[in-house]
């Protein structure tokens, strides 16, 4: 074994850990956004609605993470060949979409989907009560859920919501097969150059574990202080 | 706009021959990385005053840690790529399978945990003032019980796996995510194509689901 290629392409894969890093923060925070959003659609008064969000949520949590990357990464593209002649402005956007923007946009997509699911049973969670004695003290909506609902469920749905957000960490190396130049595809580089592929790949493991065993301790925490209440 | 949504039903045997691949990884990864998940989860369950315990337990703990916390597609290209370094060579499918084994079987090993401690402490007193061995308390008492409450989060693992195999298109295993690509390179019809695999892998889900759920009620009929 000869770990002295870790040390000499150092620079790369630290480059590669910040991106990753970048991703990862990119897709938790726009997939909790549109996530929330769902959620809310699918708690909500209007049957339309939560049709849509339906039939959402069932695309992207009933199908493979690498499947939608490779459907979007090929099919956006095949979209904008199609609408070359019809609607040129909306192809040429689609046929020069870079990897990143493909990646951004699944894995928003993709945690949108799980993260809708995990705030509509955290919201079904709370007991009928607290709805009844909002409105009883004269609550509007936006009140209700800001005052009463809103905090109940951040506690109830802190594990499931950052124990997802730690496999979306995982999940981003995923980018690396449609292009994107994160931490997997800069180590690819490395391999490429000093056939090393165990040395390597070791130390991505050691700087994905680096960036998830916290966030997995947090949880644990959080679980068991759960049990206690 | 001009689709042919002919074109995945023409290539239906490749779309079946993946579907099917995808099935029967997913079958014998479950069932290694249940028996596995069974040895884990009981080495993390007894944690007892005895030395080679304790050591079961914090290898069972470290192992489950690594394997949870780092990336699966990682643990595919250590395997297939990284061991032939020390001289391991795989063939694809048996790496894949390998790499899924040891991910899920982490998993599977926590769901068995808190299965087996989800048993009150009554039953195994019981279980011991009626005279029996350890192991057969284990086995004959604490263990189905368990099983009884952890078999729908087991159902849902089984769908990860699912999902898990499409992982294994990256190292040419012809599952459904890779007759994907490959008809895609051969046709160019790629929304079509895509189209039809998710719609593969929709009904799949919903297939084992029903199937888990008829499974439940009939193995585990009443649920205290």
């Amino acid at each position: 074994m000869d770990w002295s290629v870790i040390y000499d392409f150092r620079i790369l894969l630290i480059k590669g850990f910040f991106i990753t890093v970048e991703l990862s923060v990119l897709a938790i925070v726009l997939g909790s956004l549109l996530g929330f959003i769902v959620s809310l659609a699918q708690t909500g008064p209007f049957k339309w609605l939560r049709v849509v969000g339906t039939v959402y949520i069932q695309i992207f949590r009933g199908s493979p993470l690498l499947m939608q990357l490779f459907m979007f990464y090929f099919g956006l593209p095949y979209l904008g060949q199609i609408l070359k002649y019809t609607a040129p402005d909306v192809a040429s956007i689609l046929l020069s979409l870079s990897p990143f923007t493909t990646a951004v946009l699944v894995f928003t997509l993709y945690s949108g989907a799980y993260i809708a699911e995990i705030f509509r049973s955290g919201y079904q969670s709370i007991p009928k009560g607290q709805f009844e004695a909002a409105s009883a003290i004269g609550l509007n909506y936006f009140r209700m859920i800001q005052k009463v609902i809103l905090p109940q469920m951040m506690k109830l749905v802190y594990p499931p919501l950052v124990g997802f957000y730690i496999g979306l960490i995982k999940d981003t190396s995923l980018a690396s097969i449609i292009g994107y130049q994160e931490l997997v595809k800069q180590g690819q580089s490395i391999i490429n150059t000093t056939s090393k592929p165990f040395e390597v790949y070791l130390t991505i493991s050691l700087l994905y574990f680096i960036l998830c065993y916290p966030l997995s301790r947090l949880v644990a925490r959080a679980e068991r202080r759960q049990i206690h209440d | 706009m001009i689709f042919d949504w002919l074109t995945p039903l023409v290539h239906w045997k490749e779309l079946v021959s993946g579907a099917l691949v995808t099935l029967g990884i997913t079958l014998i990864t479950f069932i290694l990385a249940f028996i596995l998940g069974i040895i884990l989860g009981l080495a993390r369950y007894a944690k007892r005053e005895r030395i080679i315990n304790r050591v079961t337990y914090f290898i069972a703990t470290a192992y489950i840690e690594v394997i949870r916390n780092t990336p699966a597609l990682i643990q595919i290209y250590l395997i297939y790529f990284g061991l032939p370094e020390f001289g391991i060579r795989l063939k694809p499918l048996s790496a894949g399978i390998l790499a899924l084994v040891i991910n899920n079987s982490a998993y599977i090993a926590e769901i068995v945990r808190a299965g087996l401690r989800s048993i009150d402490k009554g039953q195994h007193e019981a279980a011991q003032a009626i005279g029996l061995s350890n192991f057969r308390i284990l086995g004959l008492v604490i263990f189905p019980q368990a099983l009884r409450n952890i078999f729908p989060t087991l159902g849902n693992q089984l769908i990860m796996i699912v999902f898990g195999t499409s992982l294994l298109s990256i190292v040419d295993v012809r599952e459904l995510t890779d007759v994907a690509l490959i008809l895609n390179a051969e046709t160019f019809r790629t929304l079509e194509i895509f189209v039809a695999i998710t719609m593969m892998y929709y009904i799949m889900t919903l297939f084992l689901a029903r199937l888990l759920s008829f499974l439940d009620k009939k193995m585990f009929p009443v649920r205290s």
